[in-house]
C-alpha cells in the first residue's frame, strides 16, 4: 500500500541472507539507509551482512508470488517474500517496475487478453499466413524456382522414376500438342513435356515450380486415345504452375510450424502434437482450394487452345468408376464427383 | 548461533551423514493455476505479438515460476538463464534448420546429407545444453554443475535410444539406467556429488513383470473382446457395414480398448515404475578421498537420499484428464493441469538431506552453452533438473 507517509518512513523487508557463494542463511532484515541498501542480521541488528548503493543491486524481476532476490555486489545474496517492500523501496530510488508483472495479475482483464490471443492466432491462419505466403511466393525470383525443381526432378529421376517405354511419335504427338497449351499459358515460365514410367507413381501427372512437367506412361495408357483429356489434366498442371501452388503451400506450411513451435513450450508437448495435427488438416483444405483452382484454369485454358473445356471431367470420370470415391474431408483433393459437377458448371458458365 | 565452519574440497571437517532414521520429506510445490493462468496467457500473446521473439523470455518466466515455487527443506530453486542468452541459441538453432531446410528445397540428396551430419552434432548439444541448464539451477545460492561430456552423451542419448528401438524395447532398462546415469552422475551441487545407485538387473525384472502383466491383461481383454464381438454378431446378424449397433459398438470398443488403451495404459506404468526405481535410488554424496594415491574412492558421505513413489495409475488419469481438458478449454485450463501435475509428481518426490546442509561452499562454475540448451528445447528433448 503507497501514501504519502511512506516516501519518509524507511522501507523495511525481512527475509534471509546468504553469504557470496555459500548455502549458509541466515535471518536478516533489509534497511534503506542513504542512497544505500543495508542488509542487517535478525538477531543482531548492529552487525552489518551487506550494504551497497541502490543502483549497485541487482534485483530479481517481479514475478507472482515468488521469493525476491537481490544479488550485492559481494556476490551475497538476500532473498525475501516481500515483494511489495521492494517494490516499494525500488520506487522510492526512481527505479522503473516493470510492467509484465502487472499484465500478469489475475484479474478480469486477462479475459480480453484470451479473446485477443485467441483472435491473433485465427487471424493468422485464415489472413495472415496465407497473405504473407502469397507475399514471399511472388518475391520468389524464377531462378530459386529453377534451381528447386531441377533438384527435385533429379532427385525423382534417382528414386522413383524410370525412362518411358511410349513409342516416339505418340511422344511428338503429345509434345506438339502440349506446345500449343504451353503457348496459350503464363509466359513467365519455361515449360517442358518429360515422359517417365511412373512405378510407384502409377497414372500421374505432376508439375514442379519451374515449369517442369512429368506425365508418366501409366496415364497416357489410360487415357487409351483421349488426348484432349490428357491436355486437360497437363493444363491442369500448368495451372498449378501460374499460381505457385507448390511455393505457396511450402511458405503456408513453414510458417505454421513456426508459429506453433513458438507457444509449444507454453502449451505442452501434447497439445503441440494436437495443433499440428490441426494445422495439418487446415493444409488439407488450402490444397483442395488449389486444386479447385488449377480445375477451372484446365477449363480456360483448353478454351483458349480451342479444345474441349469438359475434357477434365471425363478424368474425373475415369478416376470415379475407378473406386477412387474418397470423402473430402482428409483428402488433398476435393471430391471427385464434386470436381465432375464443378467442371461442367464452370465449362457450361464460360459458353 | 555460529554458523558451522564452511567446507572445503579436500580438508575440514566432512558433513555429517544423512541420518538413517530420518525421514523423507516431500518436495514442496506452492504454485497455483489461477497465479500461472496470467504468466501463461501474456506469455503467449506477448510471444504470437512479438512474431516469436518474446518466446525466449516467456521460457525464462515460466521456468522461474516453477522453479522458485519448489521448494526443498523451505528453500526454493532458482533458475538464473536470461532471456537474451535464449534468444541468441535459439536464433542460431532457428537459423541451422533454415539453412538446412532451403538446401534440401535446392538439392534434396545434399540437404539429406546435411540433416545426417547435423544429427552427429546431437551429443556436443546436449551435453553442453545440460551444463547450461545445470549452470543456471541453483539451490540454496549454490549453483548446481554438470560436468558430462560428448561420448557420454553419444551413448545415452543417442546410441540407448537406437538400441531401444531396435529391441523393440528389451533393451529399455538398460537405456532408461544409462541415461539417468548420464544426467545425475555428472551432476554435481557444491562439491556433493550425485549418483544412481541401482542395478541394472532390478530394472530387467521391472520389465519383464509389465511384459508378463501385458500379455495377461491383453489376453484376458482381447478374450472379452472376441465373446462381445461373437454376441453382436448373434444378436444383430443382417447388418450392413453402415450401421453401428449397440453390441456391435460395445464390442469394438472392447477391441480398441484391449489392444490401443491397455497396452498404452501398461506402457505408462512401466515407465513410472522405471522412474520410481531409478530416482528412488539416487544419492547425494560428500566424495571421500582414497585411502592411498590409486586406491578407488570409497562411498562418500551420504548428503541425501531421495524417494519416488509416484502411483502410475494415478500418473495416468491425470495425464489423460489434463489432456482432454486442455482440449476442451481450447487450451485455457492448461495452466492449473501443468500446476497438478507438477504438484502430484513433487508431492510423490521425498528428500532426506543432512543438517549440514548450510555448510557449503561453491567453487568456480562454468557456464556451458546456450545453443545446446535450446537445441534440446526445440528439438523436443527439454530438460529441466526438477526432482
Amino acid at each position: 500500500m503507497t501514501s504519502a507517509s511512506d516516501s519518509l518512513t524507511p522501507v523495511v523487508v525481512s527475509g534471509f541472507w546468504h553469504p557470496p557463494g555459500a548455502s549458509r542463511s541466515e535471518p536478516a532484515i533489509l534497511k534503506e539507509r542513504n542512497q544505500d541498501m543495508v542488509v542487517v542480521a535478525d538477531e543482531y541488528p548492529s552487525r552489518i551482512l551487506s550494504r551497497a548503493a541502490v543502483e549497485a543491486v541487482a534485483v530479481s524481476d517481479r514475478l507472482a508470488q515468488i521469493p525476491r532476490r537481490l544479488r550485492f555486489p559481494d556476490n551475497s545474496l538476500f532473498e525475501t517474500n516481500d515483494n511489495d517492500g521492494i517494490d516499494a523501496l525500488l520506487r522510492r530510488h526512481g527505479r522503473r517496475e516493470s510492467l509484465v508483472p502487472r499484465l500478469e495479475e489475475f484479474r478480469p482483464r486477462l479475459l480480453l487478453f484470451v479473446a485477443a490471443t485467441l483472435l491473433l492466432i485465427a487471424g493468422i491462419f485464415r489472413f495472415g499466413l496465407p497473405v504473407l505466403a502469397d507475399v514471399a511466393s511472388d518475391l520468389t525470383p524464377q531462378s530459386v524456382l529453377r534451381v528447386a525443381s531441377r533438384g527435385s526432378m533429379a532427385t525423382l529421376d534417382q528414386t522413383v522414376f524410370q525412362s518411358s517405354t511410349l513409342p516416339a511419335d505418340e511422344r511428338r504427338r503429345l509434345e506438339t500438342e502440349f506446345a500449343a497449351l504451353a503457348a496459350a499459358a503464363d509466359p513467365a515460365y519455361t515449360y517442358s513435356l518429360n515422359f517417365r514410367r511412373g512405378g510407384r507413381m502409377e497414372a500421374n501427372a505432376f508439375a514442379l515450380p519451374d515449369g517442369t512437367v512429368v506425365l508418366t506412361d501409366e496415364l497416357v495408357n489410360l487415357a487409351k486415345g483421349d488426348d484432349d483429356m490428357l491436355m486437360a489434366v497437363l493444363g491442369h498442371e500448368l495451372g498449378h504452375v501460374a499460381r505457385r501452388h507448390g511455393i505457396k503451400q511450402l511458405y503456408r506450411n513453414a510458417g505454421a510450424v513456426a508459429l506453433i513451435m513458438m507457444i509449444a513450450g507454453d502449451v505442452g508437448s501434447a497439445a503441440e502434437h494436437i495443433l499440428t495435427q490441426g494445422a495439418a488438416v487446415l493444409t488439407l483444405s488450402y490444397s483442395r482450394e488449389a486444386e479447385n483452382e488449377a480445375d477451372r484454369y484446365s477449363v480456360d485454358i483448353m478454351r483458349r487452345v480451342g479444345k474441349d473445356p469438359e475434357a477434365l471431367a471425363r478424368f474425373f470420370r475415369i478416376l470415379y468408376r475407378r473406386g477412387d470415391k474418397s470423402p473430402q474431408a482428409f483428402s488433398t483433393h476435393p471430391g471427385t464427383a464434386d470436381r465432375i459437377r464443378a467442371v461442367e458448371a464452370y465449362a457450361r458458365e464460360g459458353r | 548461533m555460529p554458523g558451522a565452519p564452511f567446507l572445503r574440497r579436500d580438508n575440514g571437517p566432512l558433513p555429517a551423514a544423512v541420518d538413517s532414521e530420518q525421514p523423507f520429506e516431500p518436495v514442496v510445490f506452492t504454485g497455483t493455476g489461477r497465479e500461472y493462468f496470467g504468466i501463461w496467457i501474456v506469455n503467449i500473446l506477448l510471444t504470437i505479438v512479438t512474431l516469436g521473439i518474446y518466446s525466449a523470455w516467456a521460457k525464462v518466466r515460466r521456468n522461474r515460476y516453477f522453479y522458485a515455487n519448489t521448494h526443498v527443506r523451505g528453500h526454493s530453486f532458482d533458475y538464473h538463464a536470461r532471456g537474451g542468452q535464449i534468444f541468441k541459441g535459439r536464433l542460431i538453432v532457428f537459423s541451422i534448420v533454415a539453412a538446412v531446410g532451403v538446401v534440401r528445397f535446392f538439392n534434396p540428396a545434399v540437404g539429406a546429407l546435411l540433416s545426417l551430419s547435423l544429427v552427429l552434432l546431437i551429443p556436443w548439444m546436449i551435453s553442453r545444453g545440460l551444463r547450461f541448464a545445470a549452470h543456471n539451477t541453483s539451490w540454496r545460492n549454490i549453483r548446481f554443475r554438470f560436468t558430462g561430456g560428448v561420448g557420454g552423451a553419444l551413448v545415452a542419448c543417442v546410441i540407448a535410444p537406437l538400441l531401444t528401438v531396435s529391441t523393440l524395447t528389451l533393451l529399455h532398462p538398460w537405456a532408461a539406467r544409462r541415461f539417468n546415469a548420464y544426467l545425475f552422475d555428472n551432476l554435481s551441487w557444491g562439491g556433493v556429488r550425485f549418483r544412481v545407485n541401482v542395478g541394472t538387473g532390478k530394472l530387467f525384472g521391472l520389465w519383464f513383470k509389465a511384459l508378463g502383466l501385458g500379455i495377461l491383461l491383453v489376453t484376458f481383454a482381447a478374450v472379452v473382446a472376441v465373446l462381445l464381438g461373437m454376441n453382436a454378431k448373434i444378436l444383430s446378424p443382417n447388418l450392413n457395414s453402415h450401421t453401428l449397433s449397440d453390441p456391435m459398438a460395445v464390442a469394438v470398443s472392447a477391441f480398441l480398448f484391449s489392444f490401443v488403451i491397455l497396452p498404452l495404459l501398461l506402457a505408462a506404468c512401466y515407465r513410472i515404475w522405471i522412474m520410481n526405481a531409478i530416482r528412488s535410488s539416487v544419492t547425494a554424496e560428500w566424495p571421500l578421498p582414497p585411502p592411498a594415491p590409486h586406491a578407488p574412492p570409497p562411498t562418500g558421505v551420504v548428503f541425501a537420499r531421495v524417494q519416488s513413489t509416484v502411483k502410475p495409475l494415478v500418473w495416468c488419469w491425470i495425464w489423460v484428464s489434463n489432456l482432454i481438458l486442455t482440449i476442451v478449454s481450447l487450451g485455457l485450463l492448461r495452466p492449473w493441469g501443468a500446476v497438478r501435475m507438477a504438484r502430484f509428481v513433487y508431492a510423490h518426490t521425498a528428500l532426506a538431506v543432512t543438517k549440514d546442509v548450510d555448510s557449503i561452499v561453491d567453487s568456480l562454475n562454468p557456464e556451458g552453452s546456450v545453443t545446446g540448451a535450446e537445441f534440446m528445447d526445440t528439438g523436443g528433448l527439454g530438460f529441466d533438473f526438477g526432482f
